[in-house]
């Protein structure tokens, strides 16, 4: 049996209406860290990174009150990442050189006109991933008692065996192989919802 | 059922287990046979990552140099932003998932487990925020509520914060219609509160089960509701979620409680999940709240016309099946007629109801006492109408009432009995409507032009006639003018300050023997011209109406050095008077004193009774003015620009005073023994209150309760940098920090930027460099310490603290004499910031705590590519101010510059903690000894783990 597929709105329609406080923090949560990834790829500290996250989604926030329902779909999605390239590269454009940690790949794409444009969206599309995972990851958290996370957490992340990890937290192996297995599959359900909602692929 | 087939199970037994979908019987099975069968092991593996592999979500999952947002399996609890409310989909469950991990077990096997102690005998509820549960506590032998902030909240500090805020700011309202909070404390880092268990219904189900109420029931909860309110307002603590499922009903109607103060909107204001649900029910919110836009204690009062209006009709006033036509209703439609859905409603009832429905705040009754007061004189007139005289109708703006009713004209005779002076001034009152404050204009003449400029423009002309005219103001100053030559006029008051909600007065009066005047009655409050009378002079002590109220005393320059002492005065203003007036002694209890320009400079108050008075100070009004030992508790000092400069605050009780300051007021304010409990200090521009001046045996009383503007520093602003003279050899050298008249500022950050030889190198050996932290103890003194020899010391001085905290220190009290001994370790992950709180049982900080950091050398630093792992070991270099740091009189510490992606371990050390910010009952703040040491918490940030260790 699977829980039953809770039909939402989409993110971006509840973004759209304005005023919609939970929208945002749920948008945020995901889209947040990711703007300061990207800007630290390119080279940003932590606190300009934070700026250009600041930034981007403050700009976010005055143009999402366009986007409408029957916008074809897919659209949010590409018109954020351009959003999101455009953001970055102008924040790092305006940073002094001296003041950037190295020049990265990134940098150099998103700094390079003839640069394969298609990679850098990749790129984007790919943090956009993580970025969901890790949110889906923080709620999921929350919804597990503390061994069953940990099972999952030791056997992946920590790169223990399930041997190991058995071992560690003193259960049997078919409760570690249980434990690990229904967070996965309970975050590839959230991840699955959230990707829906924007529009990811 | 058999699941298994062929020493395997089936595909669908895998796959409902993965949901938790089986018996536990069948589970338990599975989960053996999953210990001993790799194959099933590999498809329950494979089954549960069918979108995403494993490889893919684990190497999202990790983190790399870029990741700030660290998910650490070491976190108790990680915030879930994403989806608060997935609780919904299976509430029960979750709940109790939710909560298992924080129970402590118990040995009655009646019981859930144990929480701080108490026996949990269930979940009585939850909301976004909390979950109640209904606790048990054996050794008073009484049921208790346990109010425990949501555990998936616990990790965020702010969460944490609001809710411990609101929790003892609730905690603070001693109100027999308030309930009352037993305890505020942390279990397991998890802030929880503790109510009496109240078994009675709700108002909510008293009218889900009975309908509306008779009029005198719901008289006496309206008036027990507003009386909780009143006295919670008091300490400026506004509900947010007046509601009647939120009122408790015991006994009947004789014992109302009012539950959730302040706590149950902190998180979800008006927040709109993604099901378009309000999180809590929007019917009574007001149009503020609707709108998300602040709000204050006027907003309690919407809410509570809501209540009135669904005790008398059984329904609340604002419905739809769509909460987004509540909130517009709420917003935009007038307040529908209480009387239409109930004609039995009596007619002053309706009005009531209407005033708290207005849509401004400013419209609405301001206090909670006015609604009390209406409300227990109608009933005590409805018990014995022959003994007790129908009470007078409130005043209502007319903005309230522009519902259904025409809009109120003022009049003359309501207007008489509320403002009783206006009959014996036979003037006529325009009232010029505002939305932020109200100018009253009054007239003893007919057709006065008038001119109201606002900052020297031209912002409206009118003429004062008996038919009124009105216009809407802003707050702000205003000049209002005669226009025209009209000799035998005069303006007082001509220069305003109109604040938000205010209500400020201009007269146009007729100057007495001018040829022309209508026959009227002298003013009753004529005052003295001389300036050399004592008290038992002319000044009446009161009239008719039994105080000289609403005197218009003022005009520009007057009353210069005048002698009120012992007067009771409810209204003066204008610009440059009462210079040098003396009010020694008077009573000036619930006054309004508005300066004008200039006004009250260097006028005495000493020993005088101002408690809830409001002293609004113009441009550079209250200049050393003398307050000392006056009473001033309760009341409100707003200062103009530049107002309340080098003012004489000595002895003086400002208990719950809130002052509000434009740029540089109440600077240089002399304050020994100046008592601010509960002062409410935030709203003070930058630039204000700097430099007070006190004697560190006579300092001024700062609690925790004290609320001080953010950033708040004594000292300029912005950083300065001292150049030490080189100290060659001495290993130590304590600077002193002291403003430009030379008094010592307290809690000024040092940070010390050092370069030495340590000790036994080489003259051309390796130099150290030390950087570190310090904060100045209330002398301004800091020591700063190296081994080695001095090659460059430089010290910046940053903005930081505030005089007076650190004054709380107990005179006798010495920094050494409160050492606590042991250790106190824990692990944490981190971020690029470590911090944490140091604080006492009861959530109070301790300032000036050595936290001691260390075990710091374990590091990791993880590579681009997390799939390989290069693990170097850092040195303690990551600490900007590693060591030993001091918390600041918040109880903080705080370590920056930890490098991203490390990984540490850290041991935390008090050595010793100076004093503790809370007041103790003799107003004396106790030292620390006096705090029950094993109960000192450390609350780390941001990741808030705590651990509790006996001392």
């Amino acid at each position: 049996m699977s829980k039953p597929m809770e039909t939402r709105e989409s993110l971006l329609l509840r973004l759209s209406h304005g005023r919609c406080e939970r929208a945002w923090y749920e948008f945020a949560d995901i889209y947040r860290p990711m703007i300061v990834r990207l800007a630290k790829q390119s080279g940003l500290q932590e606190s300009d990174a934070d700026d250009v996250a600041q930034v981007v989604l403050v700009s976010i926030s005055r143009t999402i009150g366009s986007w409408r329902k029957d916008a074809k779909k897919g659209r949010f999605r590409a018109w954020l990442t351009t959003v999101t390239k455009n953001a970055v590269r102008n924040a790092v454009t305006r940073v002094p050189r001296d003041k950037l940690v190295g020049e990265t790949q990134l940098f150099q794409l998103l700094n390079d006109s003839s640069s394969d444009q298609d990679a850098v969206n990749r790129h984007i599309e790919t943090e956009f991933m993580r970025a969901v995972f890790r949110s889906a990851a923080r709620q999921v958290r929350t919804e597990f008692a503390e061994a069953t996370w940990h099972a999952f957490w030791r056997t992946t992340v920590g790169e223990s065996s399930v041997d190991e990890c058995a071992e560690e937290l003193q259960m049997s192996r078919g409760a570690v192989y249980t434990a690990r297995s229904r967070v996965m599959r309970r975050l590839q359900q959230v991840t699955h919802d959230i990707t829906m909602e924007v529009e990811l692929p | 059922m058999n699941l298994q087939f062929i020493g395997h199970f089936s595909d669908e037994a895998i796959e409902r287990y993965l949901e938790a979908d089986l018996s536990s019987q069948e589970a338990a099975e599975m989960e053996a046979h999953l210990t001993a069968c790799v194959q099933c092991a590999e498809r329950i593996t494979t089954s549960a990552a069918q979108r995403w592999g494993w490889s893919e979500v684990t190497l999202s999952l990790t983190d790399d140099e870029f990741d700030g947002d660290t998910i650490d399996p070491s976190l108790p609890v990680v915030t879930s932003l994403t989806n608060p409310d997935r609780v919904d989909h299976s509430t029960s469950s979750l709940l109790h998932r939710e909560l298992s991990g924080w129970l402590d077990p118990t040995d009655d096997p009646c019981m859930l487990g144990r929480f701080a102690g108490y026996e949990i005998v269930g979940v009585v509820g939850h909301g976004g925020m909390a979950i109640v549960l209904k606790g048990f506590e054996r050794s008073l032998n009484r049921f208790v509520a346990v109010k425990v902030l949501a555990p998936r909240l616990a990790s965020s500090a702010a969460a944490q914060r609001r809710f411990e805020r609101e929790a003892k700011a609730a905690a603070a309202v001693l109100h027999y219609n308030v309930i009352a909070i037993h305890r505020v404390a942390k279990w397991h880092g998890l802030p929880f509160l503790v109510m009496p268990y109240v078994a009675g219904e709700s108002l909510q189900q008293r009218i889900d089960r009975e309908g509306p109420f008779e009029l005198e029931p719901l008289l006496r909860v309206g008036q027990q509701i507003a009386a909780g309110l009143n006295a919670a307002h008091t300490l400026g603590l506004v509900h947010r979620d007046i509601k009647p499922a939120n009122i408790l009903l015991d006994q009947g109607v004789e014992r109302v409680t009012i539950t959730d103060f302040g706590l149950a909107r902190t998180v979800d204001d008006a927040r709109i999940t993604h099901t378009g649900l309000v999180a809590g029910t929007p019917l009574f919110m007001s149009p503020e709240q609707a709108l998300g836009k602040p709000l204050d204690h006027r907003s309690d009062l919407f809410s509570l016309g809501s209540v009135l209006y669904t005790m008398a009709t059984g329904s609340p006033p604002f419905q739809s099946d769509e909460v987004r036509t509540v909130l517009t209703k709420i917003c935009d439609e007038p307040s529908p007629d209480v009387t239409e859905r109930q004609t039995s409603v009596p007619a002053w009832l309706a009005e009531l109801i209407d005033w708290c429905h207005a849509k401004s705040p400013d419209d609405r009754p301001q206090t909670a006492e006015v609604v009390e007061r209406y409300l227990s004189e109608w009933l005590a007139h409805l018990k014995q109408p022959q003994r007790t005289p129908e009470p007078t109708r409130p005043l209502i703006p007319v903005a309230a009432r522009q519902r259904s009713h025409p809009p109120l004209r003022w009049n003359r005779k309501l207007l008489a009995t509320v403002l009783g002076f206006l009959a014996m001034m036979a003037g006529i009152v325009v009232i010029l409507e505002s939305n932020k404050g109200t100018i009253q204009i009054k007239s003893d003449v007919d057709n006065v032009p008038i001119t109201i400029k606002k900052s020297g423009q031209l912002y409206e002309t009118l003429t004062v006639n008996r038919d009124g005219t009105a216009i809407r103001v802003y707050a702000g100053e205003y000049e209002v003018n005669v226009n025209g030559e009209f000799d035998r006029l005069s303006i007082h008051d001509g220069v305003i300050v109109v604040g938000r909600g205010a209500e400020t007065t201009v007269s146009i009066r007729e100057v007495a023997g001018s040829s022309d005047s209508s026959p009227r009655t002298e003013p009753a409050n004529e005052l003295p011209v001389q300036s050399t009378q004592r008290k038992d002079a002319a000044i009446p002590q009161a009239d008719a109406i039994g105080q000289v109220a609403d005197s218009d005393f003022a005009t520009q320059g007057s009353y210069f050095g005048m002698n009120f002492d012992g007067v009771k005065l409810s209204r003066a203003a204008g610009r440059n008077a009462f210079n040098r007036a003396s009010f020694v002694k008077a009573e000036l209890t619930n006054s309004k004193l508005s300066g004008g320009d200039g006004g009250f400079r260097q006028a005495s108050f000493e020993r005088a009774q101002l408690g809830g008075a409001m002293l609004l100070g113009g441009t550079a009004a209250f200049h050393r003015t003398n307050f000392k030992n006056a009473q001033l508790s309760g009341a409100l000092l707003s200062a103009g620009v530049n107002s309340f400069r080098e003012c004489d605050f000595n002895g003086a009780t400002l208990e719950r005073t809130r002052l509000l300051g434009s740029t540089d007021s109440f600077v240089a304010a002399s304050v020994n023994g100046t008592n601010f409990d509960m002062a409410d200090l935030r709203r003070i521009e930058s630039g204000s209150l700097r430099t007070w001046r006190f004697n560190p045996e006579t300092p001024p009383l700062f609690s925790a309760a004290t609320q001080l503007p953010e950033g708040f520093s004594p000292i300029e602003s912005g950083w300065r940098l001292l150049e030490l003279p080189h100290a060659e050899d001495s290993q130590t050298m304590t600077m002193r920090i002291v403003d430009e008249q030379g008094r010592p500022l307290s809690d000024v950050k040092i940070f010390q930027n050092h370069v030495y030889l340590p000790d036994g190198a080489p003259a051309d050996g390796r130099h150290k460099i030390k950087n570190h932290y310090y904060f100045t103890d209330e002398r301004g003194q800091a020591t700063l310490s190296w081994s080695g020899t001095s090659v460059d010391l430089r010290v910046w001085v940053e903005k930081a603290g505030y005089v007076p905290l650190h004054a709380m220190w107990a005179a006798d009290s010495q920094p050494d004499d409160h050492e606590i001994p042991n250790n106190y370790e824990m692990t944490l992950s981190s971020g690029t910031t470590i911090g944490g709180i140091v604080q006492d049982e009861n959530g109070a900080p301790i300032s000036n705590a050595f936290v001691e950091i260390e075990n710091l050398s374990v590091l990791e630093f993880y590579a681009a590519d997390p799939t390989q792992p290069v693990r170097r070991p850092l040195h303690s270099r990551w600490l900007a101010g590693g060591g030993e740091i001091v918390t600041d009189q918040a109880g903080r510490w705080r370590a920056t510059n930890v490098p991203q992606g490390s990984k540490l371990d850290l041991s935390v050390q008090i050595s010793h903690a100076n004093f503790a910010t809370n007041a103790g009952d003799e107003g004396i703040p106790p030292t620390i000894d006096e705090f029950r040491r094993e109960a000192a918490i450390i609350v780390l940030e941001p990741r808030e783990e705590v651990k509790r260790r006996k001392w």
